[in-house]
């Protein structure tokens, strides 16, 4: 029989609700974090991008190192229908209860201080929202 | 007593007629009805528009140049590599993102591209109900 192994993390509470959320890490040139265990990250399936970071956390992990040409910083259109430029840059993303590692764009914006995980990370696994049980797992 | 002076700059330039109105009727609305009205909201708009574009310093643009002229051959050559640029230097192209980012940051440096050739991400991203800029502050 097919073993499967079964990463969960309860939803974390963020303002008035408990949303979904993923632990990992994030590994740039500087070093990974966070530099030990890995840091709980909400789901946010508006966000059509891989992962969020704040400005605080890009810059810690040496995002500046792997970064993408200017030419290639997408603009990013918040739900209010402003417009500004995202800087991003190239990381590896690793949810270590699941032992997955991925490869993927990591962006920031000016004065962003949120940690978001978006459709193109989830995009890449199988992913259990249990509702009743307020906890998401990667299957 | 001291007199406190703010230095002050005069741009000219040119918009429509119905930009305008627009404008100077929403300028007022929000800042009174008052001498100096249109010039505050004239320096609140300017400064959201500057906080559009990310200004990219001398060693980014050096590298971003840099990029622009190998990028061609770099994509009729390598595809599929990963290029490193720093300081205006193509520094090689590499098999995995992990073996392009081990290329040592030399001391002083503060900046790296590097990029998937060939791999060209969507130009706009949508950012989700959680990410919000912070209000652009008061003029």
């Amino acid at each position: 029989m097919e073993s499967r192994t079964e990463a969960c993390w309860s939803y974390l509470k963020h303002d008035d609700q408990r949303k979904p959320a993923l632990g990992l890490t994030v590994q740039g040139t500087l070093g990974t974090l966070p530099a030990e265990g890995e840091m709980l990250i909400c789901i946010d399936t508006g966000y059509e991008g891989f992962l969020l970071l704040s400005e605080a956390d890009y810059e810690h992990v040496g995002l500046r190192f792997s970064e993408l040409p200017r030419k290639y910083w997408p603009e990013g259109v918040t739900v209010t229908g402003e417009v500004f430029r995202l800087r991003r840059a190239l990381a590896i993303v690793c949810i270590p209860k699941a032992s997955l590692k991925l490869e993927g764009y990591v962006d920031t914006f000016q004065g962003n201080s949120e940690n978001l995980a978006g459709l193109n990370f989830i995009k890449t696994m199988r992913l259990l929202l249990d509702g009743p049980c307020q906890r998401a797992c990667v299957t | 007593m001291s007199l406190l002076l703010l230095a002050t700059e005069l741009i000219k330039g040119s918009i429509s007629k119905e930009i305008e109105e627009i404008f100077r009727k929403r300028a007022m609305e929000k800042y009174g009805y008052s001498k100096g009205s249109v010039s505050k909201a004239l320096e609140a708009a300017i400064k959201l528009w500057l906080r559009h574009e990310y200004e990219l310093k001398d060693e980014e643009e050096l590298s971003n140049k840099t990029f622009e002229e190998v990028v061609s051959e770099l994509e009729a050559k390598s595809p599929g590599m990963y290029a490193v640029i720093a300081e205006g230097q193509l520094l090689g192209a590499y098999k995995s993102f992990e073996e392009a980012m081990k290329k040592n940051v030399r001391e002083g440096s503060s900046h790296r591209i590097i990029f998937k050739i060939g791999e060209k991400p969507k130009p706009r991203v949508r950012l989700g109900w959680r990410a919000e800029l912070k209000p652009a502050g008061v003029t």
